[in-house]
């Protein structure tokens, strides 16, 4: 047994590699910019002047460096030989995927990168060209016909952005400084269409990327190992400890998910508590009283409360014992706003009012499924010869139900109380977003909307921990429970 | 603990039959899941703006049929009757369903969320919102009735997904453990090789063509996905055979157990562990037009860890009984012992399983709904149940939805009771 | 039966619970001299130059400075750390111009030192430096490019711009005076001029000195941290409840004590502002009838009609308005899809939609149906000449049979051959997820549109995919809101065509005429001339359908009678909460 556990918990370092790994990609594919969601004021607005395209583009560019967005993901990619091995340093997301379009289209990544210089070429000298009257309209014309080449990897519509401007290039011999330019573009891109090397799309390639990239940044830090450095840009990396900075708090995660646990730990645990405290009297009762109206009646109604939406059940709550126009048992929000100077009792007393609906909402509902084990365990138990023995001997029934037959009958709910672990970290979005809960399911929401890409990936790796061990134990017990399930050889 | 006798498969299930019968609530429950899905079978005839049959102009016609024609790519509507206000027209006889409006109809006598007990704006009773209205107008019975359907819909084919997968691999898991699933060195290596390679051109050269597919239709997407799976299941294919050779090198002809066990227990750890909310947020993020589909397949896609935990670890427990050696001792294949044999017996915690997953798969798409991620314009009985949370006036708009949550989701729930009762052997007095 | 002691425990539990709960109940606190005011979410910080989220900037402006602010009646500037308004100085050749300010007599920080020029050449300089954490509004004060001090009068100064641009005089004055004792105790940026962030920015972006400061000044501690949240404003800062409360104290001995009356920017009368989270809005309202929240900003409309006027006990205990809010909604249409690139087809939309009836239905008749992107409240840029499209569905279907759509095959939706494929009209009509009254708004509109023959699909979409959706153009129509400034706004960030790649401007909107106006508008510093440029605008863009313009909204406020009866003002959030006076 202990060789198997052994064994499991070395398994944890591939596991915990694998998760953290696919969470990366998953973020990268996840579509939308964190970089451009920062720059997007909170309060959008027409006040500024951000419309100046090179300050613009010179600020996003400067934080995606410093977010390291613009390092490539892992130490290898496993792709095709056509892919672009120096795509990641395209900065804008929405070029990159017209890009990798026309590499999966064309196979032919020297001769579109080469194209995509030329299309910047032109843009440049477009904006370079002195603006009059006679000039307006056509650089309008030409701007959009550029930014389409960006944005679109059709060949319909990149040849009609050609059209265009040759049209208005030809008309306006104040235009003629984009010729050269404009010609350049074209050229290139014939060159990408007429040197088509699809075939390189069906070669499997790795390409490698070195220890600059994002994975490594994340996991082992870019900072040295073994002297001080001052430099707070460079990260120690996962493994050191340094989970990095949100890119919305702008604060050290750490310090983020440290605040939001100890909440939802604390409603967590005595949630765990009082569903236990109630639903194992509750199954072993429904058990003893097998098939009598008692025990129907009971299922029925746990049955009813597990099919609640809790969201609903709490909003009702809220609004007529709130202090709203109904009852004014208890305050609508979850956490209370004590002052530190007041006695201990008070702020605990403040605080067991602002809980009490929310552990209602957080418990009711898995009082069905656990009692629900506790009764077939004791069922289960109660028909074993040794019980039959007990009864026998004249034992009274409360002494056969609680001395013989509990311990034995609890190791189901035990089993589940593993699957707990990973619950108890993760919260719940909604009820925490409905008594204002500052816990870890609201962080971790608002953190994949914002692509708050360093709160996710810590979240994702705590619950990860948290998952893994309460298997281990559930699988331990699993054993335990039953001989006959053995993971050694014979 | 006695083990279910294998030669009395039918008289089992008969004895289920029985036991479940016994069970007056879980079968009254069973009845009430029958009622509500007939209920979102007809939906179209029981609530719709069109009537059921009517004479216009002469004519008579069968528009709730017809648009079932139609929707299917059968007919036209005539062009008279074509975007009009099927309520409006001069008809000489019309027979109109029960509730005549469609969940999206916006009846603009009657907006800002009209009590079914407060007067409304309707020429006769036949036209009375019986449940109300919501803030623009719409029928909450009809959205109701409509919203049943999309509700079982949800639960059904999610739940259909999961089992299908969680079965599958909590079979392989189970039944193989890491030691049973033998091959010879080469062919296991080739597989191993030749997964990555058939992964590559099934889907990495292919991602555009099915992102293209699902951005375009979901039925595309089915076809696209079904061809990726072919020319996967065609590369491994090669390695098997180029493994038949291999065979003479002796090394390579050992025969080596697969970790059959370890490797399904270690993925489906690393998918539990991925937050479900992110891969929904992600999958809704990537398609063009999110809808109510989509999201049935991703609740489907990870909640059968559950399931095929489940069959594992029953599975763990059949492999070791006397019978099942006895069987393989009398010579029969694996997989006639694994079909026959032990996926039955693991079958009823998988069913329970599936009850309970139906009802909270509905809870889900609820919760989603609440959260704004649901379909724009698709009445559900959780976006139903949102808009009443933001109005706490409008009692109707939380009482209804959330009863018929509440009755569709206990329903199945006490199925699934009724069920553990009647197919635990060991509860069989 | 033991299970029985199990049932007992539980009872017992609820009991202390409830008994817990009686005395809080009972022993309300007395409420001393402070506003309590609602917000949906916390905020992100309190470091006034790194701020994203809102309400930030509520909360910086009472716990630091600027030289002018707007007055919440007037709507006009005012001076706050400034003596006076700045005098301009433009020359029209070399582009540069001027705005000289003097600081007032006696304004100073905590520790007693007088606030002087170099305290701004400071504090433009952290807006202006690199790798501090503000790309967002960095490009806002890319204008300013240096700060002249007058030996004779260290309170004297000038900012200097090298651009003309009517926005300038206000984002001259709109920045946040930092104490340099607090954020560059060191002296880090000294040496430095400000002209060198803008001449040398990437050669400061790699000096020790620029990173040590500006890795120091993004840390937490001056995010949040007491005694590093120091500025020159009323207030300081007391605690931070993270996700529950947030509170601010009354300086003892203010500066601006001695100025109160001269105008509004000096009225303080409230010791303490508290600012308590509830992200729910049905719970935040449950709260309000509990006389827990003495102000409360952003009620939902619907609730504002069908719950807040009509409860005896909120019109009881709190004063309601409506002032108007600087803002409006509207429909973008991308004018580059082939759908919608013809004019007449844009207009089409414009008659299908009921504004009148979203406005009504949706938005429970509080908002005001607007033209164009001037809020009608500013009467001498507002063109009230120009008619609304009206809502015409048989216009609508005439001008799309004109524009050539026609339901060719009988299937109930109409279609064109365009690029000899017969394209059906169908349309995405995309809102941000979540946002019920935008999805509302888009079904009101989808079935006018089904009469037309036209089928719209409305999909929600999270944020971060609906903004870059937008600035990537790639859509077909969506609901959309700006909010304007209070005072002039500048139009080229929407609807110039230099931003349609990199700006606002998503719906490719814009020709050589518009362009023109815009450039004229933005250079032109006579107001009435100005107003001439801003109507003409107005007009081009009404009969170009870039967007379906529908309404500005009315903010919706309730402030607790505890206070003397207050003027709610169309500044954002509404009201000023410092400054309050009890009701007797």
């Amino acid at each position: 047994m202990l060789t198997y556990v052994l064994k499991r918990v070395l398994f944890f370092v591939p596991t915990i590699f694998a998760i953290s790994l696919l969470t990366f990609i998953l973020m990268s594919s996840a579509p939308g910019d964190p970089a451009e969601l920062m720059l997007n004021r909170a309060v959008g607005g027409d006040g500024g002047q951000a419309s100046d395209k090179l300050a613009g583009d010179k600020a996003y560019n400067m934080l995606r460096k410093r977010l390291g967005l613009d390092l490539p993901l892992f130490y290898f990619s496993f792709s095709n030989l056509a892919s672009a091995d120096s795509l990641h340093k395209i900065s804008k997301i929405d070029h990159r995927k017209t890009l990798d379009r026309l590499t999966n289209d064309y196979g032919n990544w020297k001769e579109i990168e080469a194209y995509y210089h030329s299309a910047k070429k032109l843009e440049l000298t477009i904006l370079d060209i002195p603006k009059d009257s006679s000039t307006t309209s056509a650089l309008i014309t030409l701007r959009n016909a550029v930014n389409n080449l960006y944005l679109s990897p059709n060949d319909k519509v990149i040849r009609s952005s050609f059209a265009e401007m040759e049209q208005q290039v030809g008309k306006n011999s104040q235009l003629a400084a984009a010729s050269p330019a404009l010609n350049a573009t074209v050229d290139a891109y014939e060159t990408v269409r007429q040197s088509p090397t699809t075939w390189k799309n069906y070669i499997p390639a790795v390409h490698l990327n070195g220890t600059k990239n994002q994975y490594h940044r994340w996991l082992l830090g870019d900072a040295p190992w073994f002297s001080a450095s001052d430099d707070k840009m460079l990260s120690k990396g996962f493994v050191r400890g340094d989970f990095g900075t949100s890119y919305f708090a702008k604060r050290p995660v750490s310090t983020l998910v440290w605040e939001s646990i100890g909440y939802t730990m604390t409603i967590s645990l005595i949630a765990i508590l009082i569903t236990y405290l109630i639903s194992i009297p509750l199954g072993v009762f429904t058990a003893v009283k097998k098939g009598t109206t008692i025990d129907q009646t009971l299922s029925t109604g746990l049955f009813v409360l597990y099919s609640m939406p809790s969201f609903w059940i709490g909003t009702m709550m809220i609004i007529f014992l709130g202090g709203g126009d109904f009852l004014d048992w208890f305050p609508p929000t979850g956490v209370a706003d004590v002052d530190a100077d007041d006695p201990f009792f008070t702020r605990l007393s403040m605080q067991a009012a602002h809980l009490t609906m929310p552990l209602i909402c957080w418990t009711y509902g898995s009082f069905a499924y656990l009692s629900r084990q506790m009764r077939g365990g004791m069922l289960g138990v109660l028909r074993q010869d040794y019980i039959r023995t007990a009864r026998s001997k004249g034992l009274n029934e409360s002494a056969v139900v609680w001395k013989h037959a509990f311990r034995n009958s609890l190791l189901p709910v035990i089993t589940i109380f593993s699957s707990v672990f990973p619950a108890m970290i993760g919260g719940s979005v909604v009820l925490e977003y409905i008594f204002t809960i500052p816990g870890m399911g609201g962080l971790g929401f608002h953190s994949v909307l914002r692509r708050d890409y360093p709160v996710v990936l810590t979240v994702t790796m705590f619950s990860t921990i948290l998952t893994l061990v309460g298997y281990l134990i559930s699988d331990i017990l699993y054993a335990v429970v039953d001989p006959r399930i053995s993971y050694s050889k014979k | 603990m006695s083990a279910v006798k294998t030669d009395s498969n039918q008289s089992y299930w008969v004895g289920v039959k029985r036991q479940f019968r016994k069970k007056k609530v879980a079968l009254f429950s069973f009845y009430i899941a029958c009622m509500l899905g007939l209920v979102a079978l007809l939906a179209p005839f029981l609530a719709n703006e069109k009537p059921i049959v009517c004479k216009y102009e002469g004519n008579i016609y069968f528009p709730v049929f017809k648009q079932i024609g139609v929707d299917f790519g059968m007919g036209k509507f005539p062009q008279e009757l074509l975007n009009v206000k099927w309520k409006k027209l001069n008809y000489d006889f019309a027979i109109w369903p029960p509730v005549p409006y469609l969940p999206l109809n916006q009846d603009d006598n009657n907006t800002q969320s009209v009590s079914p007990f407060a007067e409304q704006n309707v020429p006769s009773a036949k036209w009375k919102h019986w449940f109300g209205t919501d803030e623009l107008g719409r029928d909450v019975l009809s959205g109701m009735i409509h919203g049943t359907r999309i509700a079982f819909t949800v639960g059904i084919v999610s739940m259909f997904i999961a089992t299908i997968l969680g079965i599958l691999f909590g079979s392989l898991a189970g039944f193989f453990g890491d030691e049973n699933f033998r091959m010879s060195r080469g062919r296991m290596w080739l597989n191993i090789l030749f997964f990555f390679i058939a992964i590559f051109y099934a889907y990495g050269t292919r991602s555009y063509i099915l992102s293209d597919a699902l951005s375009e239709s979901f039925a595309g997407f089915l076809l696209q996905m079904l061809i990726s799976i072919f020319i996967f299941i065609a590369v491994m294919g090669i390695a098997n055979l180029i493994a038949l050779p291999l065979k003479k090198i002796p090394y390579l002809k050992q025969h080596v157990g697969f970790p059959m066990d370890m490797t399904i227990s270690r993925s489906m750890e690393i998918l539990v562990c991925i937050p479900t909310f992110f891969l929904i947020l992600l999958v809704l993020a990537t398609v063009k037009k999110p809808n109510i589909y989509i999201i049935m397949v991703i609740i489907g896609l990870t909640s059968w860890t559950g399931i095929a935990r489940y069959i594992r670890a029953e599975l763990l427990k059949v492999r070791s009984l006397e019978y099942i050696e006895a069987a393989q001792s009398l010579g029969f294949s694996k997989a006639r012992i694994l079909l026959k044999h032990a996926i039955p017996n693991a079958l009823s915690p998988v069913l329970i399983a599936i009850a309970f997953g139906i009802a909270s798969a509905i809870l889900i798409e609820s919760s989603l709904s609440f959260l704004g991620f649901g379909s724009g314009d698709t009445v559900t009985w959780g976006a139903l149940l949102s808009s009443a949370r933001q109005s706490s006036q409008a009692w109707w708009l939380a009482i209804f939805p959330g009863f018929a949550i509440f009755i569709t989701v206990t329903v199945f729930n006490l199925i699934g009771d009724g069920l553990t009762d009647a197919m635990d052997p060991r509860l069989k007095s | 039966m033991k299970n029985l002691s199990a049932f007992q425990l539980m009872v017992a539990t609820c009991a202390i619970l409830v008994i817990f709960n009686g005395c809080t109940g009972g022993s309300k606190k007395e409420r001393k001299n402070e506003v309590v005011v609602h917000e949906l979410s916390d905020t992100d910080m309190l470091n006034p130059v790194n701020y994203q989220s809102a309400d930030a900037g509520y909360y910086a402006q009472k716990l630091f400075s600027t030289l002018m602010i707007y007055d919440p009646k007037t709507l006009e500037l005012i001076p706050y750390l400034a003596a006076a308004l700045p005098t301009v100085e433009a020359d029209t050749v070399t582009k540069i111009t001027k705005y000289t300010y003097e600081i007032r007599e006696g304004a100073k920080w905590d520790n007693g030192t007088d606030i002087t020029a170099k305290d701004a050449e400071f504090s433009l300089k952290v807006y202006k430096c690199p790798i501090v954490n503000n790309e967002q509004n960095k490009p806002y004060f890319e204008s300013i490019y240096e700060v002249i001090t007058y030996p004779e009068n260290p309170r004297k100064f000038s900012v200097v711009c090298n651009k003309i641009y009517h926005i300038n005089y206000e984002i001259s004055g709109d920045f946040f005076f930092l104490p340099a004792y607090i954020y560059d105790s060191k002296g880090l940026l000294e040496e430095f001029p400000l002209k060198d962030f803008s001449d040398k920015y990437d050669q400061l972006a790699e000096n020790p000195k620029v990173k040590e400061f500006a890795n120091e000044f993004n840390s937490d501690k001056f995010q949040r941290e007491k005694g590093f949240v120091i500025g020159s404003g009323a207030y300081e800062f007391d605690s931070w409840q993270p996700g529950v409360k947030l509170v601010l104290k009354r300086k003892k001995d203010w500066w601006g004590e001695k100025y109160k009356g001269e105008n509004k920017a000096f009225d303080i009368n409230v010791d303490e502002l508290i600012y308590q989270t509830i992200n729910d809005q049905t719970a935040a309202l449950v709260a309000l009838k509990g006389l827990k929240i003495d102000a409360m900003y952003g009620i939902k409309a619907k609730d504002w009609v069908t719950d807040v006027t009509q409860s005896e006990k909120i019109k009881e205990h709190y004063q309601l308005s409506t002032p108007p809010s600087m803002a409006y909604t509207y429909m973008g249409l991308n004018m580059r899809n082939p759908k919608f690139s013809d004019k007449n087809v844009r207009k089409a939309m414009a008659h299908l939609v009921d504004v009148d009836k979203i406005i009504k239905v949706v938005g429970y008749g509080l908002g005001q149906r607007t033209v164009g992107f001037v809020h009608p409240s500013k009467k001498i840029f507002y063109n009230d000449t120009i008619k609304f499209y009206a809502f015409d569905v048989a216009k609508a279907k005439q001008l799309l049979a004109d524009a050539g759509w026609k339901d060719s095959n009988g299937n109930g939706t109409i279609d064109k051959m365009i690029d000899g494929q017969l394209t059906e009209f169908n349309i995405t009509f995309t809102y941000n997820s979540g946002n019920d009254a935008r999805r509302d708004a888009a079904l009101i509109f989808k079935e006018s549109a089904r009469e037309a023959g036209i089928n719209v699909d409305v999909v929600p979409q999270e944020w971060s995919i609906y903004i870059q959706n937008q600035k990537n153009h790639n859509f077909e129509m969506y609901y959309g809101a700006w909010i304007s400034s209070v005072g002039e706004s500048d139009p080229k960030q929407i609807f110039h065509t230099e931003s349609i790649n990199g700006g606002s401007n998503y719906c490719y909107f814009g020709n050589a005429e518009s362009d023109a106006v815009i450039e004229a508008l933005r250079t032109e510093l006579d107001k009435d001339k100005r107003a001439a440029h801003y109507k003409k605008l107005q007009a081009i863009i009404h009969e170009e359908v870039p967007y379906i313009h529908l309404s500005a909204p009315q903010e919706r406020i309730a402030i607790s009678k505890r206070f003397q009866p207050y003027e709610t003002s169309p500044l954002r959030p509404g009201f000023f909460e410092e400054t309050f006076k009890l009701a007797e």
